[in-house]
């Protein structure tokens, strides 16, 4: 089992949610109005007058099968929206309840 | 609460809001009464006290002192004026505006009961009126006929005035003009002394033979019979034949001494209406009754009228206040429309997108369907001032949406889905609209507690337009995201060709003016100097060129209504009167070409007991009214003013005409101070032969004044008079006393009515009277017999001085004081030079210990209002201050927008000058306006520097990209809102002198302070900015 962490634009939320749906991922955890800026390039997204954007996570929980799917259909919508930072990580999960 | 998101996902609930508004709006609109101005009323009542035979000085000293004396200590009482003349007391007393008039009359009732007492036993009850009696009337109705003329004020009375005055809302009705019939013995007084006779011993004999008594009841077996003396004339043969003494053993009949012929009464008064004698009906409305109103159900029940009267009985309307404010409010209407259709052209220009277009568009209609509402509830009416709101909001309320649309467009071409974008777009800017907003409210908001007259004509227009950008503001955060989110599409591509091509042409226009203003803008930063100076120099030369722009503080207006007023010197007879007012009717004619007019009317002399008086007309045997209704300005080529400029000039050629007067009706400024000239002295003091010679020479002086026009004093004029003073010794000695012999005067001059004849139910005057050959002689007053209690025959000469002298005619007081006023119109000129001026020239007047001089008419409320209306505005412009910094968390750069403040006064008087339009109360209104408006443009520009220059621009690059990026909206929304108001500034016709400053003011200050913003906000901001970074 992986978790996949998405870190996107609050205006991506409706494209990441159609992956789910796509995949056929039913399980997953949101959080909204979160802050960050990109390493090296890219607005930042601090949600303020000068920098408005507003970022958002969504965890999942997926089989390892599932993660390549996931990861494929992120780059592709990255692809769509270069500009808006789009990040996914994959986290080993060791324990479930 | 997230409103753009919360509306986005319940559109349906968005819909039905905005559903729900208009239904209730159209709800309200139906209901709302049409008016010409808010209700400003002056919040006036008048006390008018008949006391039969006074003359002036006795009606003065014994009813109008004590009422006034009792009335000006009531609450609220802001001045009291009155008109003491022959016959009548009339007392005006005007309240502080917003006095509930219900409790003032209360008030002035209790007031009159207490005084009721001292007033002399044979005055006539006071009556309270609820109207200034300086107001026009309301309608004016002519009535013509020609079989039916001897009895045509029968006919009035019953026919027509009785069934008008019991419509709601009218205030009197009285009909002036026409004949009365009457039974007229004209007795010889040759003969009275030959028969040793005297006309009340013929009246007292009249009287009694004229009588009728029932008697009783007998009872004659089964039957009951009622026993009449029935002595009533029946006949005028009758009347002839009554015997009235025995000379020398034989019976002396009426018809031996006298002639009686049944025939009207003598005419005081002389009306024409369109060239044949006439009736004139005047209606006056109550003071709180809604002028449309009245004269709507006035004109419902004219044709149920015409319809009771005999055939040859003609009414026409003479004068109609409803007209001028019905057109009016069309004119205004008609230029909203026309500023709603140039911002609905200026937003598809800019946008080239008709969803997008239709998004902005559909917040007009729900912003100003939200005024309907609020006019509804605040209980006002659709008049020239709510409508004016609507028109300078039109343009303003797109505004918001315009900013909103604007960057959930930019949200969309990135790719997002509309839905989102909407919400991410539309809350992303609230803060930054809701400022916006709120500076334009600073400056509306405070309006709403001015008082005074500037309070009462803007009270109305503060709250609805800020009624109106909340709406908008509420809009824009709700009905736009949600619309947006349905209606714009992710890549909107343009399927026709044309539309295609005209959509690149365009855009590229567009982009050569942003480049233009990017160079330019980089110019302007490296010569700051050469800008700054420029601008200097811009704002001092415009207060130079203030000094050009005219002043008028309230507009007078074309009512289509021209009355001519001529007065000759005081004293002079009717019947010479008569003459110079065919001459002048006979230039009013010519002057005024057929098709421009619809009615002619023509007034001389006086009323019974001064009705005309009562309804704000000059009356009196020397006084000429020649009024004409002319046809819609539309239609003839010259206002009201010139054509009445012409027949003053004429009339110069006309002899004797002492005072001329041209009035033009019930226009804006009789409605705001009363009948009441704009520039008004008072001669103040008590010897009215000292203050009389002052106020002569007041007016010398006002009448070398240019631009003083129809200078006039006061009707106090004097008057000759005959005095006959009884010598009481020797009258008391022959059994005389002052009543017998005063009575005997009254009856030989003025007459005696013995009883009353009756025919067909109705009664008419049966009077005796000397033949007026014979009584309008000096010398007959000395021969007017007195019979004495002996029966003796006395000769007034033997028992009386007779001389001549002279009174005065009418006594004006003013707060308890007796004046003289000296009244003036003032043309082409600003009221406060030609003040100035007078001033200067009084002050080198000899004015004698006693008398003062004070100034009244508009120059005390003019000075009162601008202060008001300054003080709101600094109250605005703090506010604003105040709203910027808190949104910018800076004190310097609201200080930076600031300075396009100044330059919206610059265009303010460029726009006035290219027009030609005085500065006054409604323009300086509109700059007051301009305060919350102009800064916008600035916010926008500085708030994107900054943004920039956080995001890490450079200064000199933050403002070069900041000003392009930034132009487009920026112009968008400044051209809304100028062509919005621009109908306002061109638009003319009847009206339009009270909204085209206003219009002016908009257009001028907000083209110029946008173009100085452009390029001088940036240049000041890069010169505080630099000092800034240095100093750190």
């Amino acid at each position: 089992m992986k978790l996949v962490m998405l870190v996107l634009n609050q205006a991506l939320e409706d494209e990441a949610i159609k992956i789910f749906e796509k995949l056929n991922i039913r399980g997953f955890t949101q959080i909204n109005n979160v802050y960050g800026q990109g390493s090296d390039k890219g607005e930042p997204h601090f949600g303020t007058h000068v920098w408005p954007e507003i970022n958002m996570l969504i965890f999942t929980v997926v089989p390892d099968e599932k993660v390549e799917d996931i990861l494929n259909e992120v780059r592709f919508l990255n692809n769509r929206f270069e500009d808006e930072g789009l990040h996914a990580f994959v986290l080993n999960v060791e324990q479930m309840i | 609460m997230n409103l753009p998101r919360l509306s986005v996902n319940r559109p349906v609930t968005v819909i039905m809001f905005y559903m729900a508004l208009a239904v209730l709006g159209a709800f309200a609109l139906l209901r709302l009464a049409i008016d010409l101005l808010p209700k400003l009323e002056p919040p006036a009542i008048s006390v008018v006290t008949i006391y039969p035979g006074a003359s002036a000085e006795d009606v003065e000293q014994k009813v109008t002192k004590l009422i006034e004396e009792q009335v000006s200590t009531i609450n609220n009482v802001s001045k009291v004026t009155s008109n003491s003349k022959d016959n009548i007391s009339i007392i005006t007393i005007t309240f502080n505006w917003g006095t509930n008039i219900a409790e003032a009359t209360n008030d002035v009732r209790d007031a009159i009961d207490r005084v009721k007492r001292s007033l002399p036993s044979d005055a006539e009850e006071p009556s309270i009126f609820k109207f200034s009696t300086s107001t026009f009337p309301v309608m004016m109705i002519g009535i013509n006929s020609s079989e039916s003329f001897p009895g045509i004020n029968k006919i009035i009375e019953d026919k027509i005035a009785q069934p008008l005055r019991r419509i709601q809302g009218v205030g009197s009705v009285f009909a002036i003009g026409g004949p009365w019939r009457e039974i007229l013995i004209k007795v010889d007084p040759k003969k009275l002394e030959a028969y040793n006779l005297s006309i009340p011993q013929i009246a007292q004999i009249l009287n009694s033979e004229n009588f009728s008594l029932p008697a009783g009841i007998i009872k004659v077996g089964i039957k009951e019979y009622s026993v009449r003396v029935p002595g009533e004339f029946k006949t005028i043969d009758e009347i002839k034949s009554t015997v009235i003494g025995n000379y020398q053993g034989a019976l002396v009949y009426l018809r031996d001494v006298a002639d009686v012929i049944d025939t009207i009464k003598e005419q005081t008064l002389y009306v024409k209406i369109n060239n044949t004698p006439g009736v004139l009906l005047f209606i006056q409305k109550q003071a709180t009754a809604n002028t449309i109103q009245v004269v709507e159900e006035l004109k419902k029940a004219l044709p149920q009228i015409q319809k009771t009267l005999p055939p040859d009985v003609k009414l026409n309307i003479a004068f109609d206040s409803s007209e001028f404010i019905r057109n009016s409010i069309r004119n205004l209407s008609n230029a909203i429309i026309y500023g709603g259709i140039f911002v609905i052209l200026i937003v598809l220009l800019f946008l080239r997108k008709i969803r997008a277009s239709l998004i902005i568009i559909l917040t007009i209609p729900f912003s100003l369907v939200v005024a309907f509402i609020t006019l509804y509830l605040i209980g006002g009416t659709i008049n020239l001032i709510s409508l004016s709101s609507l028109a300078i909001a039109i343009g303003i309320v797109v505004d918001n949406a315009i900013v909103v649309l604007e960057n959930i467009t930019r949200h969309i071409e990135r790719g997002e889905n509309p839905k989102t974008a909407s919400v991410i777009a539309a809350s992303e800017i609230g803060l930054a609209i809701s400022a916006s907003s709120l500076t334009n409210i600073a400056v509306f908001l405070p309006l709403a507690f001015l008082t005074g007259i500037a309070g009462f004509l803007f009270k109305e227009l503060g709250i609805l337009v800020t009624v109106m950008v909340l709406t908008s503001l509420i809009a824009s955060l709700t009905l736009t995201p949600t619309l947006s989110s349905k209606w714009l599409k992710k890549q909107e591509r343009i399927k026709s060709q044309l539309l295609s091509n005209l959509f690149n042409t365009s855009e590229k226009w567009f982009q050569a003016v942003e480049n233009f203003y990017s160079t330019f803008i980089s110019w302007a930063l490296k010569h700051r100097k050469t800008i700054i100076l420029t601008a200097l120099i811009l704002f001092i030369g415009s207060f130079i060129l203030f000094r050009f722009v005219g002043f008028e503080f309230f507009p007078a207006s074309d009512t289509g209504q021209i009355q001519v007023i001529a007065q000759l010197p005081v004293g002079t007879r009717i019947e010479e009167t008569i003459k110079v007012a065919e001459q002048l009717q006979k230039i009013v004619v010519e002057e005024i070409p057929e098709k421009w007019r619809k009615y002619i009317f023509m007034r001389v002399g006086t009323t019974e007991q001064g009705f005309a008086t009562i309804t704000g007309q000059v009356e009196g045997n020397n006084v000429v009214t020649v009024g004409a209704r002319l046809v819609p300005l539309k239609e003839r080529s010259a206002t009201a003013q010139e054509l009445g400029a012409r027949i003053r000039e004429k009339a110069k050629s006309i002899p004797g005409i002492e005072k001329l007067e041209i009035s033009r009706g019930s226009d804006f400024q009789a409605l705001l101070f009363g009948g009441g000239k704009p520039l008004s002295v008072e001669v103040v003091g008590y010897d009215l032969n000292l203050t009389s010679q002052v106020a002569e020479k007041v007016k010398e002086e006002l009448e070398k004044i240019p631009g003083a026009k129809d200078v006039q004093i006061g009707r106090s004029g004097i008057t000759p008079e005959i005095r006959i003073e009884i010598d009481k010794q020797k009258a008391s000695s022959l059994g005389l006393n002052t009543a017998i012999i005063a009575t005997t005067i009254r009856s030989s001059i003025y007459g005696l009515k013995a009883t009353t004849y009756k025919e067909l139910g109705d009664e008419y005057d049966i009077t005796l009277r000397p033949d007026a050959d014979l009584r309008n002689s000096i010398s007959y007053i000395g021969e007017i017999p007195v019979r004495s209690i002996s029966g003796n025959i006395v000769k007034i000469k033997d028992i009386a001085r007779i001389y001549d002298t002279f009174s005065p005619i009418e006594i004006q007081r003013r707060d308890r004081q007796r004046i003289i006023p000296v009244g003036a119109n003032v043309e082409g000129r600003a009221l406060s030079d030609v003040v100035k001026d007078l001033q200067d020239r009084i002050s080198k007047l000899d004015i004698p210990p006693g008398v003062e001089i004070r100034f009244g008419g508009q120059v005390e409320e003019q000075a009162k209002s601008f202060r008001e209306l300054f003080q709101v505005l600094i109250l605005g412009i703090i506010l604003t201050y105040m709203i910027m910094a808190s949104q910018f968390e800076s004190f310097l750069h609201p200080f930076v927008i600031m300075f396009s403040i100044p330059f919206a006064f610059t265009g303010v008087v460029l726009g006035l000058l290219v027009f030609g339009v005085p500065f006054g109360l409604t323009a300086s209104m509109g700059l007051i306006i301009l305060v919350g408006i102009v800064v916008n443009n600035a916010i926008v520009l500085v708030d994107y520097i900054n943004l920039l220059r956080a995001r890490g621009y450079q200064l000199f690059d933050a403002i070069v990209t900041a000003g392009k990026t930034r132009l487009r909206p920026v112009l968008m929304t400044t051209f809304t809102t100028v062509l919005g108001t621009l109908p306002l500034a061109i638009f003319k016709g009847e009206g339009s002198e009270l909204w085209r400053p206003l219009g002016i003011t908009m257009l001028g200050g907000l083209t110029f302070s946008t173009l100085i913003t452009l390029v001088l906000v940036p240049t000041i901001y890069s010169i505080f900015e630099h000092k800034k970074v240095e100093v750190k």
